[in-house]
């Protein structure tokens, strides 16, 4: 695979020789990957080419179910993720879901939650983890005055920011995005992008989107997979202008998928 | 360019509107006789009441302390007597069923591998198919002497190290409110638990993906996110089932004895509301007698204690639908300026627990095996209380079984030797066809009504009266079956005397069909619910008009989950003893019925007299009938079963 040459970046994950595995159905094979510290690298592909299957891998989301398994490695700095406790990684990896979903509490329990999983229990302290949370997610303005109502009295877009702000609010090492605004209107989904934007330098950003001007607007880095193999990874503007496999760029240029 | 054909077309349609007419006035008139039952029992019930309380007065009925219809002098009508026994037997009932019953709903819906859930989820709801008659007679002949033989003295033992004199004074008399609360609250395990299990199963897994996300064990997704989601469902489990155990009347009978005394120990002999209503139909009083209407005085307390539990569920899990958990919120500071850096979290973290996230994680998860190993335990138990009354019916009944048994008559009601149970089967029998020839056509009618006609009904008044409906529908699915017995009493034996001849199988079978057709209506209901809208816009696509649509596209597709759920009722009706009783089925008959107007016997009423028999042949005879009764709706109910995973199927097309 080509390794990406940039002078100020560090590799904050690399995926290596990794398999992932349905049963005995092969839905990731021998991928290798790197994701750029503090950078958006954005996966695209056709339906069904797996790319929310590896995402899912960065968090060992997987392990929720029965009878999948990982083959390789994929290393968080130097640990390799799939040897840990799936409780631990999750601690330090967060993940923003397709479709929102908030916990049936208030706006200000669905952030504090993570935190006092994690034994914090100074009231002050999640006091202010909560409103920094809020005000990443570009969402503090909106609920700042109706913390205790309920989540779900949120719209679309404003949950959705709000679990951003959930995953923000435990300081992720890499934060995952699951096409975050495959359920949301053209005005919420610029809220969200925008927002992505902003965090670049802050978090290591992995996001799966279905839409292609979008991987072309937040990310700069792009991996384009299909049938589960890795067919492709570069800048984005690489990938989308002079990409170097023929099926890339018959991908980005609308040719099928 | 009208052509005899379009003429023709055109007749036809406005024949289709006279059967979509006419279908749609018969289906909503059947849909009326739910309410005209709710009519006749509030209206019969409040007029003996009314009698009742021009003789004793209400102030009496509220303050006396005894309960003493039997004295010709100083008769006293306490209701406190029956009402503190209730209380007493239902919450022991209630502290067993609740944990047991959550722990296994959540247990059967998060935890349990697939493979054991298959087995699990059966055995446990197998305990509501057994007829409580049963359970009754195990919790006095079996489980009361091995309370007080085994488990007594070693209570005993325990509290003498603290107290001697207060062990000493412990006994446990035969018939006793623990031992009745104990049973009444195992078998209505499987009533909290399906209810809970579905509640957490209805949660979508984005939830519970969202809190895995955030690094939570599943034991902390469970609490923190999974219960509160689910609270609605529990809340209602935990009232239903509140409303079931007020009313549950044979192993009140049974097992918990007939002394109407004022008593707040429950080791004692207690009458239960349910148990007195029982008790004093079996004295067969006269119909205008005080006893008489001390009955219908305590049914109608019954009544509308069940009411109002159900009602305060319904309340209660509207307002929670709307506002859910106040979450306790700490009040936040707008920071001056919220720029200001923030040290690291895991900085935190590790400042506060030296070891970090794998000791912590390790110590969090071990909470998900400890649950698991309650879980199991809960099972287990379950499990073990089916299986010990089964094997102890069997044990005792199996020598009596012959084919003998099954088809010969009682010689004479003395000689146990010569008893056979031919009249039962064919009284039993009687009163199905006759149940089912009423409760089946008006049951699945006004289901199809409800469910497929009254849902267009959107504005002003209809939409109440749909609303309406929709409460007395799941009332009077909660009503105690020894209820209906008493207005099967009034209306079938007294008020129809001259149609039903008295206590005969026709007033036993209408009771019947009265006490079931609540569960027929809820199974049409649910099985047409289940039918795929697009099959129905398929039917209307190709010209269908509604009544076509209803009778040769949706019913079909209904059909099975609807037959599965008349079998169901079936093996309710097989089990039912109360309201029988109530009626005054008979402990001997020496003939086979050959019409509805003659007096019968049943298998539950049959075994309700036999195993109370002080003679061990014709115990053994009682416990013969139990496995033959058991074994019929152990039948029934894989039939059943059977159906659904059919159904299931069926619905994956």
């Amino acid at each position: 695979m080509e390794v990406i040459q940039d002078q100020d970046t560090q590799v904050k994950a690399q995926v290596r020789n990794f398999s992932f595995f349905y049963g005995k159905n092969k839905a990731i094979k021998d991928v290798n990957l790197q994701v750029l510290d503090c950078k958006v690298t954005s996966m695209i592909g056709p339906s069904g080419c797996g790319k929310t299957t590896l995402l899912r891998c960065f968090n060992r989301m997987h392990d929720l179910y029965p009878g999948t398994h990982y083959e390789g490695e994929i290393l968080l700095e130097s640990q390799n993720l799939l040897a840990l406790d799936p409780i631990e990684v999750r601690m330090r990896i967060g993940m923003v879901f397709q479709k929102p979903n908030p916990f049936p509490k208030s706006i200000f329990e669905n952030i504090a939650y993570g935190l006092r999983i994690r034994g914090i229990k100074d009231k002050n302290v999640i006091n202010e983890r909560v409103e920094r949370a809020l005000r990443d997610a570009a969402i503090w303005d909106e609920v700042k005055d109706r913390l205790k109502d309920m989540a779900f009295n949120l719209s679309g877009g404003q949950q959705q920011r709000l679990c951003i702000a959930r995953a923000l609010a435990t300081d992720p090492e890499i934060l995952l995005f699951d096409e975050p605004t495959s359920a949301l209107d053209p005005i919420a989904t610029a809220s969200i992008e925008e927002l992505v934007i902003n965090l670049k330098g802050k978090v290591t950003i992995l996001i799966v989107t279905h839409n292609m001007q979008q991987a072309v607007r937040i990310s700069d880095y792009t991996a384009f997979m299909y049938i589960g193999e890795l067919v492709e990874f570069n800048r984005t503007d690489v990938i989308f202008n002079n990409a170097a496999q023929q099926r890339t760029r018959e991908y980005v240029s609308g040719q099928f998928g | 360019m009208t052509t005899s054909q379009d003429r023709s077309s055109r007749g036809s349609s406005s024949g289709q509107s006279l059967v979509e007419l006419t279908s749609r006035f018969f289906l909503g008139g059947l849909a009326f006789v739910p309410t005209l039952i709710v009519l006749a029992l509030v209206g019969l019930m409040g007029y003996e009441c009314f009698l009742f309380f021009n003789e004793v007065s209400f102030g009496d009925f509220l303050t006396a302390t005894e309960w003493t219809p039997q004295f010709e002098e100083n008769r006293n009508f306490g209701i406190q007597v029956l009402l503190v026994s209730t209380l007493i037997v239902s919450g022991i009932a209630l502290l067993i069923a609740v944990p047991i019953g959550i722990v296994i709903g959540i247990y059967l819906a998060e935890y349990a591998p697939s493979r054991l859930r298959v087995v699990v989820k059966p055995v446990i709801e197998s305990l509501t198919g057994i007829p409580t008659i049963v359970l009754g007679y195990f919790a006095y002949l079996t489980i009361s002497p091995v309370l007080a033989d085994r488990v007594l003295p070693q209570v005993r033992n325990l509290i003498g190290l603290f107290n001697q004199e207060f062990a000493d004074s412990l006994s446990l008399a035969p018939f006793n409110g623990l031992c009745a609360g104990l049973v009444i609250g195992l078998i209505s395990v499987p009533v909290v638990s399906s209810l809970v299990e579905n509640g957490i199963r209805n949660i979508p897994d984005r939830l519970r993906e969202g809190s895995a996300a955030l690094g939570m064990t599943k034991f902390e997704t469970l609490l923190h996110v999974l219960l509160p989601a689910a609270l609605p469902a529990i809340v209602g489990a935990v009232i239903l089932v509140t409303s079931r155990i007020f009313g549950e009347t044979m192993i009140a009978a049974v097992a918990g004895g007939a002394e109407t005394v004022l008593r707040f120990n429950p080791l004692e002999s207690m009458s239960t509301m349910s148990a007195y209503i029982l008790n004093a139909s079996l004295a067969t009083p006269s119909l205008d007698s005080i006893e008489f209407r001390s009955i219908f005085a305590v049914g109608a307390v019954l009544f509308l204690t069940t009411l109002v539990l159900n009602t305060a569920g319904n309340i209660t899990e509207a307002i929670y639908r709307q506002q859910v958990i106040a979450d306790q919120v700490a009040k936040v500071r707008v920071a001056d300026n919220p720029y200001v850096a923030l040290p690291d979290i895991r900085s935190l973290i590790v400042a506060g627990q030296q070891d970090g996230f794998r000791q912590s994680s390790a110590v969090r998860r071990s909470l998900d095996w400890v649950f698991q190993g309650i879980s199991l335990i809960s099972v287990f138990l379950v499990a073990a209380f089916l299986v010990w009354m089964l094997g102890d019916a069997f044990l005792k009944g199996y020598q009596q079984l012959s084919w003998a048994f099954l088809t010969s008559l009682p010689a004479s009601a003395r000689d146990s030797e010569q008893l056979g149970i031919a009249a039962p089967i064919v009284g039993s029998l009687w009163l199905m066809a006759v149940a089912f020839a009423f409760a089946v056509p008006v049951g699945v009618g006004a289901g199809m009504f409800l469910e497929e006609y009254l849902p267009r009904l959107r504005y002003g008044w209809a939409r109440k009266v749909n609303a309406g409906i929709e409460i007395l529908m799941a009332n009077l699915a909660a009503v105690p079956s020894i209820v209906y017995g008493l207005l099967g009493v009034e209306l079938f034996v007294r008020l129809l005397a001259g149609v039903t001849q008295g206590r005969t199988i026709l007033s036993g079978g209408l009771t019947l069909a009265v006490v079931i057709l609540p569960l027929l209506i809820i199974a049409t209901r649910s099985a047409l619910r289940d039918v795929p809208n697009s099959l129905r816009r398929a039917g209307y696509a190709v010209g269908m008009s509604s009544w076509q649509v209803i009778f040769f596209v949706t019913l079909p597709a209904a059909f099975p989950s609807i037959f599965s759920g008349i079998i169901l009722a079936l093996s309710t009706a097989l089990g039912e003893t109360s309201a029988l009783v109530a009626i005054g089925a008979k402990a001997f008959v020496s003939f086979l019925p050959e019409n509805v107007l003659q007096e019968f016997m049943a298998l539950p009423v049959q075994i309700y007299f036999w195993a109370t028999s002080p003679d061990p042949v014709t115990q053994k005879n009682g416990a013969a009938t139990i496995v033959v009764l058991a074994g019929i709706l152990l039948f029934l109910n894989v039939v059943a079963l059977l159906l659904r995973s059919g159904r299931s199927k069926l619905s994956r097309l």
